[in-house]
């Protein structure tokens, strides 16, 4: 290559690279315009949205004016959402989301820009706005989504039409992870959850996380069903159902659960020392006494708290420190004598 | 029958009692001097002194717009007992009570009540003790420090509180947007019993460190320490009671419990 040709090359390249960065500094000034626009409505919005959605003043309500004004109301109402639950407090804040955003966010939905989607998902699950579930519906069944769009999809209709959620989750079943399967049955009602463990739903991932918001929630009914499962096929489904007995109690007698007490496995002797503090110390004792000696710091610890759920645990406490020869089973003993160590059970 | 003769929105705060007990042995005289603070309502006062008092045993001494009435025999509970229908009818009295020694009552008479109109003219101690039980109240100051990073969160909560309305309490209410602020402020350093209410999560200085170092104070039982935080493990809950947190309060919350459990706080404080 000639040097003329270089220094062409060059000067195009630097006057290529002249007019982006212009470009991106013309863009981040107007951006940073825009938002300090958005911050001067919010403030000067501040008392009159709170006399609104809080205080229910009829005559404060806020009609925004331009798109500024939009999100500046779009934001405060999303704050109110994260602090507050008063359900007419919300309720006020659904129907004014309805009202206002309900024509952006459908013509958002249909926009090429996939972060401009995904903003608008978020907005109407944070606001429940079903009258934009069938538009919800049709991005699901039509587009081709990022899998966070999906995963906000499924949420809202996980949200605002349960029935239907999990036809629009088989869908997509194969793609979703587990952590993003719990993230999307959270958003079900405690009845729902209840629904999905009492039928045993066959689809084990969706009954696994139904089971883990069980024990998040620590909803206490269902025992029957709940005792129902231990016989299920799937180890990870007895395991979280254990979990949540450990929350609820059992009838059934200790030694059904043996085989956790001799697993190879920390995380299930665990669990075994857990669900041990809802029966009497004369069924549990001799197995405490064992796993306070565990080779896992864990069922260790684990156990040494379950015994204080005991109302003699003082005096258990210090006979096994007498005759304990195992010094890491000492060790914990004595932090939780000595409150190092702080059990949550109550005397 | 009072009310007749003193509606209460023209005499309210308007005259002042003394009582002054004479001892003389054992003769007990109580002496109660009512000073209105303006003249023209002594005519109506006299009316009242008449028909409060017994009709027997009763003095009247009018100088320099003082009314004095000598309740002969008395004990100091009877006079109590006077004032308090007095009192209760018109709560915003302010009275003072004092005690002087005399040997006689005939010869010292004049003494008495020139120490008496003395008295009134310039109320102040040892002469004048006020009792306790009529004293008027003094407000009880309070403070309460929401110490939360998101603006709108921390308006909306400023907002709802300085709606709570304690009787004869005055709330200073501050905002903050951090630990740090909080911390480096004096806001919290007065004796004042103090509210704080504060996010688990901030950006510099959390709300258990906050707290922890709250409770390092010598004078950190003023303190009543909510914590704010979205996370319910009961990991967090401990940490929170561990470090001192009178409350563990997860969001979303429910707004007006929260501020029902300030108002009982500030009730109780004061």
């Amino acid at each position: 290559m000639s040097i003329m040709t270089l220094t062409y090359v060059v000067l195009i390249a630097f006057v290529f690279l002249l007019i982006l960065s212009s470009y991106m500094m013309i863009d981040a000034y107007q951006y940073k315009k825009k938002l300090s626009r958005v911050a001067h409505y919010i403030d000067a919005y501040k008392a009159q949205s709170y006399n609104y959605f809080i205080n229910a003043d009829a005559t404060q309500k806020i009609e925004p004016q331009n798109i500024e004004q939009k999100q500046a109301v779009e934001h405060m109402i999303e704050n109110y959402i994260a602090f507050v639950k008063d359900d007419v407090i919300l309720n006020r804040i659904y129907r004014y989301a309805e009202e206002q955003f309900e024509a952006d966010y459908q013509k958002l939905l249909k926009s090429r820009s996939k972060p401009k989607r995904i903003n608008v998902l978020t907005h109407i699950f944070n606001f429940k706005m079903t009258s934009l579930l069938p538009d919800v519906k049709q991005l699901l069944t039509t587009r081709s989504l990022t899998r966070h769009e999906r995963v906000e999809g499924l949420k809202i209709i996980a949200s605002l039409d349960e029935p239907a959620a999990y036809g629009f989750y088989e869908m997509y079943r194969h793609e979703l992870h587990d952590g993003e399967i719990d993230t999307i049955v959270s958003c079900m009602s405690d009845d729902f959850i209840y629904r999905i463990v009492g039928e045993g739903h066959d689809d084990d991932a969706w009954l696994l996380a139904a089971l883990k918001s069980m024990e998040r929630r620590q909803l206490v009914e269902g025992k029957q069903s709940i005792n129902r499962l231990l016989e299920h096929p799937n180890r990870t489904i007895q395991l979280q159902v254990i979990k949540i007995l450990t929350i609820i109690g059992t009838m059934k007698p200790l030694s059904d659960f043996e085989s956790l007490f001799s697993s190879e496995v920390p995380e299930e002797r665990k669990l075994f020392a857990q669900l041990a503090s809802h029966y009497p110390i004369k069924e549990t004792y001799s197995y405490l006494f064992k796993l306070v000696q565990d080779r896992s710091f864990e069922v260790r610890t684990q156990a040494v708290k379950s015994l204080t759920y005991y109302a003699n645990h003082q005096e258990i406490f210090r006979y096994m420190l007498r005759v304990l020869k195992d010094n890491y089973a000492k060790d914990t003993i004595e932090a939780y004598m000595t409150g190092e160590l702080v059990s949550d059970a109550v005397h | 029958m009072l009310q007749k003769i003193l509606p209460k929105s023209s005499l309210l705060n308007t005259f002042a009692f003394v009582q002054m007990q004479v001892n003389r042995g054992k003769m007990r005289t109580t002496f109660v001097g009512v000073k209105p603070l303006e003249a023209t309502q002594l005519p109506e006062i006299e009316q009242m002194l008449l028909q409060t008092y017994r009709a027997n045993n009763v003095y009247f001494r009018l100088a320099d717009n003082v009314l004095g009435v000598f309740l002969y025999e008395t004990t100091e509970k009877e006079a109590h007992f006077y004032l308090n229908r007095l009192l209760q009818e018109y709560p915003e009295l302010q009275w003072y009570a004092g005690v002087c020694e005399i040997n006689s009552l005939e010869g010292d008479t004049e003494e008495i009540i020139t120490e008496i109109l003395q008295l009134l003219k310039n109320p102040e101690p040892p002469y004048i003790r006020t009792s306790e039980r009529f004293k008027k109240r003094p407000r009880i100051q309070q403070k309460i420090s929401i110490v939360e990073a998101n603006e709108v969160a921390r308006n909306m909560l400023k907002t709802a509180i300085e709606a709570i309305t304690v009787e004869g309490t005055d709330i200073d209410i501050q905002t903050f947007e951090d630990g740090e602020a909080f911390m480096s402020s004096e806001f919290y350093l007065s004796d004042h019993p103090h509210i704080v209410l504060i996010n688990m999560q901030l950006p510099r200085k959390n709300g258990l460190q906050v707290t922890s170092e709250l409770r390092d104070l010598p004078n950190d039982r003023k303190f009543t320490i909510f914590l704010i935080s979205r996370l319910l493990s009961a990991e967090d809950q401990i940490a929170a009671y561990e470090a001192g947190a009178d409350a563990y309060i997860v969001r979303p919350f429910h707004l007006a419990v929260l501020c029902a459990r300030i108002k009982q706080k500030l009730k109780r404080r004061g």
